[in-house]
């Protein structure tokens, strides 16, 4: 057939306007893919966060896309964020379940096991992988282990309360015992599933693995804001320190009670609230001192992803609370990342092949390189957990300002990683990191001489709570690099 | 047997001192009662307010805590004022209606400070910084600085309500409104002014106890607890009721700190705990409940 001048030109033009529409109208695009994310994004900093993270990872993510530097489908959140009001398990599965009848293909959040036990027979029934970026309770891995057809949909960025409260036996070992010389330990817990799971463990494992005896134990309610009789029988058990795991909003009465009473125990344990940054102004400076389990903080470059995140953070939010991101920031954002990685390699978002493909993750994320258990782990689909992969990081409260009380809370507070080691760093201008174990190191050293020395004295009161108020003081000073 | 009198006298010591701030929480709470029948469900978010305009004035004002304190209970006491005359004195008439409009507006006040200040625990700085000792308890020095000035609120209230010419007016007209207007008491001037002293004591109450434990936008719940654990055990009205029945509660809650829990596990399922720190909020609501249905117009309440 003999195709003439004007019938080509014909033919090139109405392909070029159908290829011009059609970019236009979105023709032969592919259409973002929804994700939902569900908690406590009212009512507590921690669910903000989660939004924040999750916001800044769908931004980047799409303008890789945009930039061609990864490929199609962008993802989108649009309408797709639900409050779990906290503890309402109810609430939790209704959202999960709305959100999958709107299109999400894929849920990520929670904040406590009570709300996220509702989602997981909606995640099972409705077969949509829910990607966990906050609680800690075992019980939804061992679910994955029991039935592993049925809820293999379900993975976890944050160690579970087992990996937590084995972590903190090995800290209790490394940095209490052998470099504090703390020789027993006071347990204070709250009674929800986290605190009760938390000191199980804890009163298993302490005394066998850390060789550090427990003085005290006390499982206080969530709502109890008075610690000052609970404090006093504390300070009667002798006990060299003492070990918060709060996950509820009890700490800022504790911080305030343990400072006005000067208790001689430093307190290293989990307090969620008190990784925000605005803690400080909460407690009024109180908390001068206090270190806590974290998944990151934004001034310690854990991977070189962790600085720019962070950067960016305070840059977009640094004017509103959380001011800084939280740990559910850190773990939203990565797991964003991580679920446009599995559907990239699924090539689309059927849910049983991007199940196959989360369990190939590895990926080096703000918190550290995340690879999922495998199925025939103790506990499937949770992170996996070692110097290598994910640790948790034991974070100091301190400042360089001589009264804590007076500092700026705006500026002077600075937390800095004590534990593990490996992450005694700070960053240089550039943002590369500096090792500075050997300065706290000797500022542990000089702690455990002043403790030496207070002992001698037959324990003045408040003597040992000065002398880690000095520790904190030179913590402060590794960290300005001073 | 040291470690059991040293236990006492703690129990004891923490008692005295926390049963004196739950009688200047419930006074207010009494008062509305025994004078208008008011049951005033918003009283919890009085003190509340009291709490977070010292917060405000120490956050933000740069203000001492003396200086929040006197700010806190000037601002109640117009809101007891304003709450009476824009709400409650058109209420009034049904008990229903006054419960359902005074529950409403806790929850406003609470979504309120939820949106202007966050839902982020707060700690209000103390008068005192410290603790001292005694004998061998230890106490925040806040704490007894918190005691003195409930007792001393409690007194001058007292004092008021039974030496002076207004004072009586009241008491004639908690006993007998319509006596009352008959023989000349302007009830509504009446009203106006226990609704101030009202939020007065709610602003005080509120300032000490965000400075006992926190502040936060819930924290207006239990002190409503309390107060009408307070007002149902002690009499509904009853001023020395109120006293005594707080110092109850504030003992039972103080025991249950200290007192050894029973945990039981039925089939092994999920275990449950008697008695124990856990019970602390549970103590005065078991004591409501049984005064309920062993002398229904409490301990020195009046019959009906």
């Amino acid at each position: 057939m003999k195709i003439s001048r004007r019938l080509f030109l014909k033919a090139l033009g109405v392909g070029a306007g159908a290829l011009t529409l059609g970019r236009v109208l979105g023709w032969g695009q592919q259409p973002p893919v929804k994700i939902g994310l569900i908690g406590p994004i009212n009512l507590l900093d921690v669910g903000r966060a989660m939004v924040r993270g999750a916001q800044l990872a769908l931004e980047e993510i799409n303008k890789l896309v945009d930039d061609k530097k990864l490929p199609p489908p962008k993802l989108t959140m649009d309408g797709l964020i639900r409050d779990d009001q906290v503890l309402r398990g109810d609430v939790a599965r209704a959202a999960f379940e709305e959100l999958v009848e709107k299109g999400a293909q894929m849920i990520v959040g929670g904040f406590l096991d009570e709300a996220v036990m509702g989602m997981i027979p909606a995640m099972a029934r409705l077969k949509k992988p829910f990607l966990n970026t906050g609680t800690s309770g075992k019980q939804f891995s061992e679910l994955v282990r029991s039935d592993y057809e049925k809820y293999k949909y379900y993975f976890r960025l944050m160690l579970n309360s087992e990996v937590l409260a084995q972590d903190a036996v090995g800290m209790v070992k490394g940095l209490m015992k052998e470099e504090l010389g703390v020789q027993k330990v006071a347990l204070v817990m709250e009674d929800s599933n986290f605190g009760r799971d938390f000191l199980k463990i804890l009163q298993e494992r302490l005394p066998s693995e850390a060789g550090v005896p427990i003085a005290k134990a006390i499982n206080f309610p969530i709502n109890n804001p008075d610690f000052n009789a609970i404090l006093q029988q504390i300070g009667d058990s002798d006990a060299d320190a003492i070990i918060p795991a709060f996950a509820f909003n009890t700490g800022v009465p504790f911080v305030g009670q343990t400072y006005e009473l000067k208790v001689d125990a430093p307190v290293i344990g989990i307090i969620t609230e008190g990784q925000a940054f605005e803690y400080w102004r909460s407690t009024g400076g109180r908390v001068m001192g206090h270190a806590y389990a974290d998944a990151a903080t934004g001034e310690t470059p854990l991977t070189p992803k962790t600085l720019p995140f962070f950067q960016a953070y305070v840059e977009r939010f640094g004017d509103s609370p959380p001011s800084r991101p939280l740990y559910t920031a850190f773990t939203t954002y990565d797991g964003l990342f991580i679920i446009k990685d599995a559907i990239d390699r699924a090539k689309g978002t059927d849910a049983d092949k991007l199940v196959e493909e989360l369990e190939k993750t590895d990926y080096v994320g703000t918190v550290g390189r995340v690879q999922f258990r495998d199925k025939n782990d103790i506990y499937p689909h949770d992170p996996k957990y070692g110097p290598e992969y994910v640790v948790v990081k034991w974070v100091l409260w301190t400042t360089l300002a001589k009264d804590p009380l007076k500092a700026n809370p705006q500026k002077d507070p600075v937390r800095v990683v004590i534990w593990p080691k490996q992450y005694r760093l700070r960053a240089d201008e550039s943002g590369n990191p500096i090792n500075i174990d050997a300065c706290i190191s000797k500022a542990a050293a000089e702690y455990r001489a002043a403790v030496e020395d207070w002992k001698k004295k037959n324990k003045p009161k408040g003597g040992r709570f000065e002398a880690w108020q000095a520790f904190a003081r030179s913590v402060a000073k590794c960290f300005a690099g001073s | 047997m040291d470690q059991i009198f040293v236990i006492a006298e703690r129990i004891i010591i923490y008692s005295v001192l926390i049963s004196a701030l739950y009688a200047l929480v419930a006074l207010g709470f009494t008062m509305i009662f025994g004078v208008g029948r008011v049951l005033n469900l918003a009283h919890g978010a009085f003190l509340m307010v009291g709490a977070y305009t010292a917060w405000f004035v120490q956050q933000y004002l740069h203000g001492d805590l003396y200086s929040a304190f006197v700010l806190a209970v000037v601002i109640c006491t117009l809101l007891g004022v304003v709450f009476y005359h824009g709400l409650v004195r058109h209420v009034q008439r049904s008990p229903i209606v006054t419960l359902i409009a005074t529950l409403a507006c806790a929850l406003i006040i609470e979504e309120l400070i939820k949106i202007f200040f966050t839902t982020n625990t707060q700690l209000l700085a103390p008068f005192v910084s410290g603790s001292v000792e005694i004998h061998k308890t230890t106490v925040i020095t806040n704490r007894i600085i918190a005691f003195g000035a409930s007792w001393v609120a409690i007194l001058l209230f007292w004092l008021f309500v039974h030496r002076t010419r207004w004072g009586k007016v009241i008491l004639a007209t908690a006993q007998d409104q319509e006596g009352a207007a008959l023989v000349g008491i302007d009830v509504k001037r009446v009203y106006t002014l226990t609704w101030a002293i009202s939020g007065a004591l709610a602003g005080m109450a509120g300032v000490f106890f965000a400075s006992w434990v926190k502040i936060d936008p819930f924290m207006w719940r239990d002190p409503l607890i309390i107060s009408f654990a307070i007002v149902v055990v002690g009499g509904l009205g009853s001023l020395k009721g109120s006293i005594v029945a707080a110092y109850l509660i504030g003992f039972l809650e103080v025991l249950m700190t200290y007192s050894p829990s029973l945990r039981v596990c039925p089939g092994g399922f999920r275990c449950f705990e008697f008695l124990g720190s856990s019970w602390v909020g549970v103590s005065s609501l078991l004591v409501l409940i049984a005064i309920l249905f062993l002398r229904p117009k409490g301990l020195f309440g009046r019959a009906e």
